[in-house]
Parts: structure tokens; C-alpha cells; sequence
């Protein structure tokens, strides 16, 4: 008796627990099925109509994304998008990693070094591009930079004019964004590195393994999760390019249309053209380009990658 | 006894006043109204506020909430989605077909006629780019044309003494310039700026009808070998070749001796470089073939969905009228669209240059976005390299933007 009374009181706890931890998830993952999922899928239906500002105008079926693989624009910002994450998501994974090596050590200032490192990453992305437009002007720093080492920047091919030359223009928006993303890319390493446990390093010295073999074969494989997500949120945060283009190049993407971004695209669609049905369409084919890669990244790097280090 | 009768009549007054008071307080309910603006300077923002104050002392029962947007296209284009638009904002020409292909603008011309409100004041090509077929979307608050602006001290640094009547002229002084290491001009790449020396040529952007493309005509085509030309020489150099935001900032900075800028230069410089201001002089643009000009116009819409739609036209038909148009123009960020308005004191220059008949306003119609992204991406691409040929970059910059004109 006793003991059925006691089985129901458990039973009756956990059924308590259990409409409270569901009442807590619901909320968020609400929220999620709301304005995630719900949200994709209805991009998805808006980019089959010619849906203007105040709705649908007409039923289009596949036109917005035969429209978008013809707009020689909509490619160009494809091209750009592909290059500028092909570039600068192999250079800020390289800086972050060398910067979390670097204040991992126990070299003096590493704490100062740690902040400093990561500061670009807290500022403003709009307060450090309008900075970097003033460094890299005509009349910049950079320039002067080059000038003091003797480069001779009027007669240089850009004439030193690095955001307002086609040439240059999104190479230097790369430079900008290896920089500032870097130190948050040496965070997630360095949490990594953090957690290796150091019996491996130990033992591999003590059987008389290299510095630089305990670094590829020790560090380097024991950093994987880090790898794959330093490589698919930077990826991820690449392909979605804006703030930097549209305040480097305007709007148009100028000059040339070389700092035309997919994002920067879908802004003019909706907000310069009122397509929001095309905007819509190049929403998803992004969407399909990030996913895909995503999952190729998930092939190479193996399902392990996901795992923490046990 | 006779304190109680005294209280008992303010009682019976108060009883009798009551319902009157409540009648003319329901009569005159106190609405406000939204207005979403840009602003270019905080001189500019200072004088609507101004404005708006002068309209809301003539009609004590409409309050305006000033919103200043700072990416006013996108903004609008978010409310107008959601259905819940500002009740007037400001209308820009170059974009005013393309919204009202959308829908979401009020149609004025029944509350015109409803009035004694008359267009008859307004320059006709001021309200062209508002007008849709027999609907009119908006009404010009003001207009502003390019004009030359000299920096005289740079001015006397080459030895020159007056601004260029000619493009002639002005070749001549760019070489005196040039010699002294001055950049003669600051001017962007920017079918915006360089129209006005199609018009100056015998071309244009548009024809009359503000629709057909003009830039394949011969006076098109010889004003942009001309600027091409300029810009190879040095004669002509862009904000960004001269480390500054916009040409205005140049001229402020006496990185370059001439910009070409509407009024919106003056109070910007006053604000920003009052030692400059002091000796900015003006001149029409240089002529070619005639004397021709640009000019910029803007207007006050009423959203379809406005919740207030009559006290929104009291505020329009206030502001674009003789007494608001005067009030806001005579703080000299604008000229007046309305002929019975007289030009503000200082402005005299942008003024007679408003008044040309070659003076044209910039061409309306859905999709010019499209031909001045392309105008100006190709524009900027050309010119780029210091090795390119001026025939050969007019040229492709023209074929660019008529490739993007709609068929």
C-alpha cells in the first residue's frame, strides 16, 4: 500500500517535471518552428509571385528563379560571395588558430595580447568599416604606409584608390573581415585547445616526438570540432555579406558591381525594387548554396567533428 | 447663506458650461499626424522642425510626430508591408513611379479638387514625376538644381578671378589649376551630376516626356567624351579619388577648387566648414551648346492606408502652399517649386538657374534605379585605370546604361 502510494507520488513528480521542462522548451521552440522553419517555408512560397509591397500580384511558378540564374548582376554577386568566402574563411581560420596558439603559450602578456587580439571583433562591424574606409583612402594610412616603405601610389595600377577600384575593392573588404573576424575565431580555438588534456603531449614527448610533430599530430587532429566550426560558422557568416559591402561600395555594389553581395542583392531587391518574390528566390537558392556546402564540409571533416573531445 | 449661493452659481454655470465645452472639445479633438522625412544636414532637419512648428501654430488641432528615417527607402518599403505607413512622408522623384506601381500612395487630385488648392503656381516639370496617367502622387515641397560653386581662395592661388561661363572656359582654367597642383574639379562619377552637361551639350538623360532615353544623341554623346576627357586629365577627379565621402566634403576640405551641388551644399558647409563658406562663390554650370542644369525635386505623399488622410492633406496643402513653402525655403536648404514663392536671399544664383527652360529634372519612371546603378558602376570602372581612352570609355559607360533602360 505503502509502496504503490510512493509509485505514484514518483509518477506524479515526474509527469509535474516533465509539463514543466515541456513548457519551457515550447516557448522557444515555438518561437523556432514560427520564425525559422515557418519563415523558410513561406519564403519559399512568396518566390513563386510576383509579390510586391502590399502582396502577391500574381502567381509566377519557377519565373523568379529562372530570372535570378539569367540576372548577369544576381551571378556576379555569386561569383563575389563564392570568392570572398573562399578567401576569407581560410585566412581568419589560419589567424585565429595562429592567435589562440600564440596566447595559449605561456609567453609574458598573453592576457594583453588575448584582448587586444579579440577587440576587433567587439567593435561595431559599421564603426571598424567606416574606420578601415578612412585607412585605406587615397590619403589613407595605408597609403602613407606604402609611401614611407617607397611605393609609388599615384602611379600604382589603383592609384592607392583600394575600395573604389574594381581590381581591389573586395580583396581589401577580405583583408577587413580576416582581421576583425580573427579574434573571435581564436576564441573557439583557443576553448578547444583548452581542453586538450596535456597527458597526450606529454607522453608523445616523452616518446620523443617533435615539437612540430606533436603539433600535427596531436594538437592539430585534437582540434577538429574547432576546425569544422571555425570553417562552417565563418563560411556561413561569408556567404551572407553585407554591412562591410554596403558601406564600402554603396548600395549598387559599386564600382563595377564588385562588392555586390547576395545579400547585398536581396536588399536592393526588396528594398530598391519592392521584388519581394525575387528577393524571395535568391533567399532560397543562398540558402541552398550554404547548405550544401555545410554539408560537405560535414563529409570532410567526418561525423566525429560534431563530437567534443573525450 | 451667501457663500453657499455662490458656490451653488459657479455649480449651475459649471452645469450650463459643461456640455458646451465638452461639444467643442469633441468638435476639436486634437489628432496627431506622422511625417517620415530624411536629412541630409541638422541644419536641414532644424529648418523643417521649424516649419512643421508654423503649421502646428496655424492648426492647434494637428500634431505632426517628426520621424527622420536614416535609410528612408528601406524603412518606408518595411511600413508599407506591414501596413502601417507614416500618414505623410517624403517622396523622392527618382523613386515615386516605382512606388506608386506599387500601390501604397494616395492619389491627391480628388482632395485638389475637393479645395482651393491650385497647381497652376507649380513648375509643371516639378510635378511630372508624381503624376500617373491623371493621378497625382505627390506634391513638390521644393527643387533644388546643380550649380557651379568656386572656392576663391583656391581660385586665387591659379590667378583666377571668375568662375568659367563656358566649358571652353573651363578647360582653359582646369590647365591653370593642374600647373598649381589644384584639382580644378570634384565631381562624381554619377549620371546624377554628369546629366546636367548632357543637357549643357544639346542632349539630355530623358526627352519631355521623361521616359524615352536621350543617350544616344549626338549632344549625349559629346558631353561624355568631354567628361571622360576631363577625368583623364585630372581636370575632374571623384569624392573617393580625393579621400571624401561626397563631392561637397571635398570642397570642404579645398581638396578641389569647383563642385557642382545644389543648395543642400550651403548650409552643409556653414555646419561643417564655415571657413570655406565664407568664400564659396556661385555661377550657372559652364555652357557648351546652351546653358542646361539638372534639378532634383522631392515631395510630400500620403500613404493609402494613412489613418488620417484629411488632417495629412491640411498638412501638405499647408507646407507646399505660398506661407509653408516660404517658411521652409527661407532657411536656404531649398528652393521653392511654386512661382509665387520668392527665392531666398543668397540663392539668387540657384535661383535664375531653377528658372531655365533647359534647366530639366531628373527622368521618372519605373526601373531609372536600374540605369543609374548601371550608369554609374561603369562609370567608376572606366575611369579606374589611368590608361583608358576617353572616347572608348563614353562609350561603353552609355551602352551600359541604355542596356539597362526598360524596353
Amino acid at each position: 500500500m505503502a509502496t504503490s502510494t510512493i509509485e505514484r507520488s514518483k509518477r506524479k513528480t515526474k509527469i509535474q517535471e516533465a509539463l514543466v521542462g515541456w513548457g519551457f522548451v515550447s516557448i522557444p521552440m515555438g518561437l523556432f518552428f514560427v520564425l525559422s522553419i515557418g519563415i523558410f517555408f513561406y519564403a519559399i512560397y512568396i518566390s513563386t509571385y510576383n509579390w510586391g509591397i502590399m502582396g502577391p500580384r500574381g502567381f509566377l511558378g519557377i519565373e523568379n528563379y529562372t530570372k535570378a540564374i539569367h540576372d548577369p548582376i544576381f551571378l556576379k554577386a555569386i561569383r563575389n560571395s563564392i570568392l570572398y568566402a573562399a578567401l576569407v574563411v581560410p585566412l581568419q581560420t589560419m589567424a585565429g588558430l595562429i592567435l589562440a596558439l600564440l596566447v595559449n603559450s605561456k609567453i609574458k602578456g598573453s592576457r594583453f595580447f588575448r584582448s587586444s587580439f579579440y577587440f576587433p571583433s567587439v567593435a561595431s562591424s559599421a564603426a571598424i568599416t567606416t574606420l578601415f574606409i578612412f585607412l585605406m583612402a587615397p590619403e589613407g594610412l595605408f597609403n602613407k604606409i606604402l609611401t614611407f616603405f617607397g611605393v609609388d601610389v599615384p602611379n600604382l595600377f589603383n592609384q592607392g584608390a583600394w575600395l573604389s577600384d574594381s581590381r581591389t575593392a573586395l580583396f581589401s573588404v577580405i583583408g577587413l573581415n580576416a582581421w576583425t573576424t580573427s579574434g573571435t575565431m581564436m576564441l573557439f580555438y583557443l576553448a578547444n585547445l583548452q581542453s586538450i588534456d596535456g597527458s597526450y603531449t606529454e607522453a608523445a614527448i616523452m616518446d620523443g616526438a617533435s615539437r612540430r610533430q606533436v603539433f600535427w599530430y596531436i594538437t592539430m587532429p585534437l582540434l577538429k570540432p574547432a576546425h569544422f566550426f571555425v570553417v562552417t560558422s565563418g563560411m556561413i557568416g561569408a556567404l551572407q555579406l553585407y554591412d562591410q559591402a554596403i558601406l564600402a561600395g554603396g548600395a549598387d555594389g559599386s564600382p563595377d558591381y564588385s562588392l555586390m553581395t547576395m545579400v547585398l542583392y536581396i536588399y536592393n531587391a526588396c528594398f530598391r525594387q519592392f521584388a519581394f518574390g525575387y528577393a524571395s528566390a535568391i533567399g532560397v537558392i543562398l540558402f541552398i548554396i550554404i547548405f550544401s556546402l555545410t554539408m560537405f564540409q560535414k563529409l570532410i571533416f567526418g561525423n566525429d567533428a560534431w563530437k567534443a573531445n573525450d | 447663506m451667501k457663500h453657499r449661493l455662490h458656490v451653488g452659481a459657479v455649480l449651475a454655470a459649471s452645469i450650463l458650461i459643461l456640455p458646451f465645452a465638452q461639444a467643442a472639445q469633441a468638435a476639436d479633438p486634437v489628432t496627431t499626424i506622422s511625417l517620415a522625412t530624411w536629412g541630409s544636414s541638422p541644419s536641414e532637419t532644424a529648418a523643417l522642425k521649424d516649419a512643421v512648428a508654423t503649421f502646428e501654430a496655424r492648426y492647434p488641432t494637428i500634431k505632426v510626430d517628426l520621424i527622420v528615417d536614416t535609410d528612408h527607402g528601406a524603412q518606408m518599403a518595411a511600413k508599407f508591408a506591414s501596413h502601417t505607413p507614416p500618414d505623410v512622408f517624403y517622396l523622392g522623384a527618382d523613386v515615386a513611379q516605382d512606388w506608386a506601381s506599387q500601390g501604397v500612395l494616395l492619389d491627391l487630385m480628388p482632395s485638389i479638387a475637393s479645395t482651393s488648392f491650385s497647381l497652376d503656381a507649380f513648375n509643371k516639370s516639378y510635378l511630372k514625376p508624381f503624376q500617373v496617367g491623371s493621378a497625382l502622387y505627390a506634391l513638390p515641397k521644393d527643387a533644388n538644381p546643380l550649380v557651379l560653386e568656386g572656392n576663391m581662395t583656391l581660385m586665387a592661388k591659379a590667378g583666377i578671378k571668375k568662375l568659367p561661363k563656358t566649358t571652353a572656359e573651363f578647360d582653359a582654367q582646369a590647365k591653370k589649376f593642374l600647373k598649381k597642383k589644384i584639382t580644378p574639379m570634384c565631381v562624381d562619377a554619377d549620371i546624377n551630376r554628369l546629366g546636367a552637361y548632357f543637357v549643357a551639350f544639346g542632349g539630355g538623360i530623358a526627352d519631355a516626356s521623361g521616359k524615352n532615353s536621350l543617350l544616344k544623341s549626338a549632344g549625349t554623346k559629346a558631353a561624355m567624351n568631354w567628361v571622360m576627357n576631363n577625368y583623364k586629365t585630372g581636370a575632374f577627379r571623384t569624392p573617393a579619388q580625393l579621400s571624401a565621402g561626397w563631392a561637397g566634403e571635398a570642397f570642404g576640405k579645398s581638396k578641389c577648387a569647383y563642385t557642382m551641388e545644389g543648395a543642400w551644399l550651403d548650409p552643409f558647409l556653414k555646419d561643417s566648414f564655415p571657413d570655406v563658406s565664407k568664400v564659396m562663390i556661385k555661377a550657372p554650370l559652364p555652357k557648351a551648346k546652351q546653358a542646361g542644369s539638372l534639378a532634383f525635386t522631392a515631395g510630400y505623399a500620403i500613404g493609402k492606408e494613412s489613418a488620417h488622410p484629411a488632417q495629412a492633406w491640411t498638412f501638405i496643402s499647408y507646407m507646399t502652399g505660398v506661407r509653408g513653402m516660404t517658411v521652409w525655403t527661407s532657411y536656404g536648404v531649398a528652393l521653392p517649386s511654386r512661382s509665387d514663392v520668392v527665392t531666398p536671399l543668397g540663392y539668387g544664383v540657384n535661383g535664375a538657374v531653377a528658372k531655365l527652360a533647359t534647366t530639366v529634372t531628373t527622368p521618372a519612371f519605373v526601373g531609372w534605379g536600374k540605369v543609374i546603378d548601371a550608369f554609374n558602376n561603369e562609370a567608376k570602372k572606366q575611369i579606374q585605370d589611368k590608361k583608358f581612352v576617353p572616347a572608348k570609355a563614353a562609350a561603353a559607360v552609355l551602352a551600359a546604361a541604355s542596356a539597362a533602360w526598360p524596353a
